[in-house]
């Protein structure tokens, strides 16, 4: 009984957590429509700017500034007031230019300034964890009832986000504001024509949002006791769970859906078999679960189709002096052609690279790994390039494919039956298909839930696949020998000819990502691709043209599963190593970005992304100021993509996206 | 004529540096280290107390007048805790004429994706915080000067059972392969000297919270609460056991050995006992010698990850003087041999001397979280 009550408190204390975030994504996905990913991160400003706050000095840029040192009861306004400003600030500049642009945009605006306000945390607070300095809450003694216990933290937790959210539910419902906001909720356009000031209100809600995160962030900290740059990453995915759970865009929802999270995360990971190294699956297997049997969420009702009168990436021409700059460079390739465009792409990446990979085996390496970026980046990009599905649990599709051929070699064939695997070499050529077909099967069960769901429902949907795979991978040391990974893969081979030198590899590499290009080319230009791009510019009006929308986005899933795949049994291969850390949220959010700076939807542009990166990153490794702050260069990736969703949507070689055989 | 002068003094700045370096170079011999650990990302603590630790040692040994000749140099490379990357980077230290040595490392997966690549190229590696046994005879370039998962275990398996008299013992691993190595190991030697293990559970790196785990545990009623992982999480664990009046002796590996362990920690951390290879307040001058220069440089204290990269450094140290007064020069190969010869090397974590294998030989020490400081636990293994 004692431990039931235990596990109660804990689970309530949690789900208070998880719904005060929750209920900032809900408000403002209510009116926007919007997944604002950013508020994970001032989630964790929140935590760290009351502990800045509250010490008597902090280490900021590495040098030691003298700090207030003021108490927790001023400190915490303090922080939600600024964190406000900041989600302001944020929606003024990042997400404000693109109300109007087609929905995938601001989602991935979203996304990157996620990632750049992570990294600048980074360099701002250094990489450690930053202990929670005590005050008055910490220090009360914890109350015990029978033998559970409850801390004063958490009373206060629990007690403030039933207040606060109280509070809220009647600012929406009873105030001038608050009217605004469910107006706004209800249509946008139409409530600025009735007068509303739908900007102002949009604001107050990213304002009110922001201060409900940086709250939550705050207690988040003090109840576990620290502040940590990645702090807000995980909570934020799982208030976002929360928030669908309970029907997004519905406030009481949202409590209901932190709530019953905190409750299924403690019950499960207490209950469950190996439960508790699983706890962060069992959110993302309830999100599943619940967009199976009630898309809509617990409380939410359901909506019409509101957004496919905008398409996901039908781009209006965005005249703008960078515009006509990169224009003519991209008119010097020419060819309106997709396809000779694209092998001009590809040509480019290999005349540079000659230069580079003879002579030095390390930029032959480097190039190995452009070639593995730009086949996944091209494999994703048919899903969010050419069908504007946003996907983001691709990397689940790489993680397959090189799990499958790497437990076939090493653990059954070498280990269990003691084969010799250089006799097999045929067998990865096998292997790229079967590789590539298990992923695209994937691909299928995954895309089949998910065809009811809208856009953005869709890319939580497959980020928890991804994240689940990638625990499955980790947590089942059985199978997949967990985190010690899977090593002694061998080097693909022809006829017992080893294929294992850098060069050797890109050559290979080449020759796969030349039939990938061709491959997909071949899609998009049949009655395949026309499809993929008419759901994509217009879904409902793509439905009506007699197109099975549903048939043609599980064809998307499978296609970019299946490159997925292959790229997953080259990349084990030829590193010979495999372990799940490959198979990060992070790395399937940098081959999304890598898409977008390049070109969505064009063939080139994954290619030309890909390679831009891979060549900076390595680049910038000489740079002592990288070598100092090497987060830097994923910050100023993320700033990059603000500026690029606003100014040059197209990515930066995308000239025109290619109307496809329209013309 | 002012012209001339101005070309004259020129001139003779030129000389006076080009003799400098000639004089230098006479006998200098600069070693360059390739660093790498993660340095950005979610964990990339660890990598960056490497490097501090790392970096000092590299200055200490500059600035000595009389060091056979050698200097030392480094380039450091963020490897993001990605085994990708540490390809990436192994290929760039090899290809890379002028590094002689790789050293840091993080995390065991991205050293064993390294390692066949570094094989091929003879380049000799001395990771420090690397503790999987798999690394063990990966290559006989690998050297690792941290002792291995495996054998710290079962050292603290038969402590926590023989010395601290444990019976009922729950584990608590972190899931991966240090936290899994050395818990295999420490369960098994518990076992073996008579303990009972009353349950076992993983948690991923980064938890932060631990309260379901404790209070399944609490009801198990344990005499000895084991964890093996690192400092970050042992804090959250100490102190919400403590949240839910779970009152237990918590023994931990030689990953909880951090100053940041009492600092994210406080008062609920007090009696932990942990084992470690460096123990800073032993009253040793080379150690004090290196806590304090460690403390003025960065403004904290160091911990294990620290002090091992910095032993390293040292170690590297002898080994190329040994390698330069062997062969003239410092290359890679007599690099490789050098490390094979040298013999207990001081450091303030223990005399170095590598097996044949690569890993190190040696012991560790048990120490306990005391009033906000490590002390020497007071019962020993003997």
């Amino acid at each position: 009984m004692d431990i039931l009550l235990q596990f109660f408190i804990n689970a309530l204390m949690l789900g208070a957590i998880y719904a005060l975030a929750a209920v900032a994504y809900t408000l403002v996905y209510g009116i926007l429509e919007m997944i604002n990913f950013a508020f994970g991160e001032l989630f964790m400003f929140g935590a760290f700017l009351v502990v800045s706050f509250m010490l008597p000095q902090v280490s900021l840029f590495g040098v030691m500034v003298p700090m207030p040192g003021l108490p927790f009861l001023l400190a915490a306004p303090l922080a939600i007031f600024i964190v406000a400003g900041m989600g302001y600030l944020i929606e003024r500049c990042a997400y404000r230019p693109l109300r109007f642009a087609p929905r995938l945009a601001p989602l991935i605006t979203a996304i990157a300034v996620s990632v750049a306000l992570q990294n600048l945390a980074q360099s701002v607070w250094g990489a450690q964890e930053l202990a929670y300095p005590s005050f008055f809450l910490l220090e009360a003694k914890p109350i015990q009832i029978g033998g559970a216990y409850i801390s004063m933290v958490e009373i206060a937790v629990i007690v403030t986000a039933a207040v606060v959210m109280t509070a809220l539910h009647f600012y929406v419902k009873k105030t001038r504001m608050g009217r605004a906001m469910r107006a706004a909720a209800q249509d946008v356009e139409a409530a600025a024509l009735m007068g509303i000031p739908v900007n102002r209100v949009i604001a107050m809600a990213f304002i009110i949002g922001s201060g409900l995160a940086a709250l939550a962030g705050i207690f988040y900290g003090a109840v576990y006791l620290f502040a940590h740059p990645h702090m807000g990453f995980m909570p934020g995915l799982k208030a976002m769970v929360a928030a669908v759970l309970g029907g997004i865009g519905n406030i009481r929802g949202a409590m209901l859906g932190g709530i019953v999270l905190g409750f299924a995360e403690t019950f499960g990971a207490a209950y469950l078999p190996n439960g508790s190294a699983y706890r962060d699956a069992i959110a993302f297997g309830i999100l599943i679960l619940l967009l199976l049997f009630r898309p809509q969420g617990l409380l939410g009702t359901r909506l019409p189709n509101r957004l496919a009168d905008r398409g996901a990436m039908a781009f209006k021409g965005s005249a703008s002096a960078i515009d006509a700059g990169l224009a003519r460079l991209s008119a010097f390739f020419a060819g309106r052609d997709l396809v000779r465009y694209a092998s001009w792409g590809i040509l480019a990446v290999v005349a540079v690279s000659v230069f580079f990979i003879f002579p030095s085996p390390y930029w032959a390496r480097v190039f190995v790994f452009v070639l593995i970026y730009a086949l996944l980046a091209s494999g994703l990009n048919i899903v969010v390039g050419f069908a504007g599905l946003l996907d983001l649990g691709f990397v689940a599709f790489w993680a397959v494919g090189s799990y499958f051929t790497s437990i076939l070699f090493v653990e059954v064939l070498a280990k269990g039956y003691g084969v010799d695997v250089s006799s097999v070499w045929w067998l990865f050529y096998v292997n790229l298909l079967l590789g590539g077909g298990l992923a695209a099967l994937f691909g299928m069960m995954l895309g089949y839930p998910t065809l009811r769901l809208r856009g953005d429902y869709l890319a939580i949907m497959t980020l928890g696949f991804g994240e689940i795979i990638r625990l499955v991978a980790t947590n089942w040391v059985d199978l997949t020998r967990g985190p010690m990974g899977i090593r002694g893969i061998p080097v693909p081979s022809l006829f017992g000819y080893k294929l294992g030198s850098p060069v050797q590899l890109y050559l290979l590499g080449l020759v796969l990502l030349a039939l990938a290009v061709f491959l997909i080319a071949l899609m998009v230009r049949s009655y395949l691709g026309r499809a993929w791009v008419a759901i994509r510019e217009d879904e409902a009006a793509a439905e009506a043209m007699g197109i099975n929308t549903a048939r043609y986005k599980l064809y998307a899933y499978s296609a970019g599963g299946f490159f997925g795949g292959v790229t997953g049994v080259f990349f084990a291969h030829s590193q010979q190593y495999i372990s799940p850390l490959s198979f990060t949220l992070f790395e399937n959010i940098l081959i999304l970005m890598l898409i977008v700076l390049g070109g969505m939807g064009t063939l080139a542009g994954p290619i030309i992304g890909a390679a831009i990166w891979v060549v900076f990153l390595e680049v910038a490794r000489d740079m002592p100021f990288i070598q100092q702050h090497p987060e830097l260069r994923f910050m100023a990736l993320g700033v990059l993509l603000v500026v690029l969703m606003i100014f040059r949507p197209q990515g930066l070689l995308g000239q025109k996206r290619q109307p496809l055989m329209m013309s | 004529m002012r012209k001339a002068f101005r070309y004259m003094t020129a001139a003779a700045a030129l000389a006076a540096i080009a003799s400098f370096t000639a004089s230098a170079a006479g006998a200098a011999e600069e070693v360059k280290i390739g660093f790498t650990a993660a340095l950005s990302g979610d964990f990339a603590a660890y990598g960056e107390n490497m490097q501090r630790g790392l970096e000092l040692a590299i200055g200490e040994i500059n600035a000595k007048s009389d060091n056979g000749g050698i200097t030392l140099a480094i380039t450091t490379a963020d490897d993001r805790g990605l085994p990708s990357d540490g390809v990436l980077i192994a290929q760039r230290f090899c290809s890379d004429e002028t590094v002689d040595i790789v050293m840091g490392y993080s995390f065991s997966s991205v050293a064993l994706a390294a390692a066949t690549i570094i094989n091929d190229c003879q380049l000799p590696v001395l990771a420090s915080a690397v503790t999987s046994p798999d690394l063990a005879g990966v290559s006989p370039y690998f050297r690792r000067n941290v002792l291995t998962d495996a054998v710290q275990g079962e050292l603290a398996g038969t402590y926590a059972a023989k010395v601290l008299g444990a019976k009922r013992i729950a584990a608590l691993n972190q899931q991966d392969d240090y936290g899994i190595g050395g818990t295999d190991a420490f369960v098994a030697a518990a076992k073996a000297a008579g303990a009972e293990i009353l349950s076992r559970e993983a948690y991923v790196l980064g938890t932060k919270d631990f309260k379901t785990q404790l209070t399944s545990i609490k009801a198990q009623t344990p005499d000895l609460l084991w964890v093996g992982g690192f400092y970050t999480e042992a804090a959250k664990i100490a102190q919400q056991a403590r949240q839910i009046g779970l009152d237990v002796q918590i023994l931990g590996s030689d990953g909880l050995l951090s100053p940041k362990l009492i600092e994210l920690g406080g008062a609920s951390i007090d009696g932990t006992i942990l084992y470690g290879m460096f123990d800073p307040s032993v009253a040793k001058p080379e150690v004090q010698a290196f806590v304090k220069a460690y403390k003025d440089k960065y403004g904290e204290e160091p911990n294990a990850w620290a002090a091992l990269a910095y032993d390293a450094g040292y170690t590297l140290n002898e080994a190329a003087k040994l390698a330069a007064a062997k062969n003239g020069k410092v290359d890679r190969v007599g690099l490789n041999a050098a490390f094979a010869e040298i013999k207990a090397v001081p450091g303030v974590t223990g005399p170095t001397t590598f097996q044949e294998n690569g890993n190190r030989e040696g012991t560790v020490v048990y120490l306990q979280v005391k009033d906000g400081k490590f002390i020497l636990a007071p019962k020993q293994l003997n």
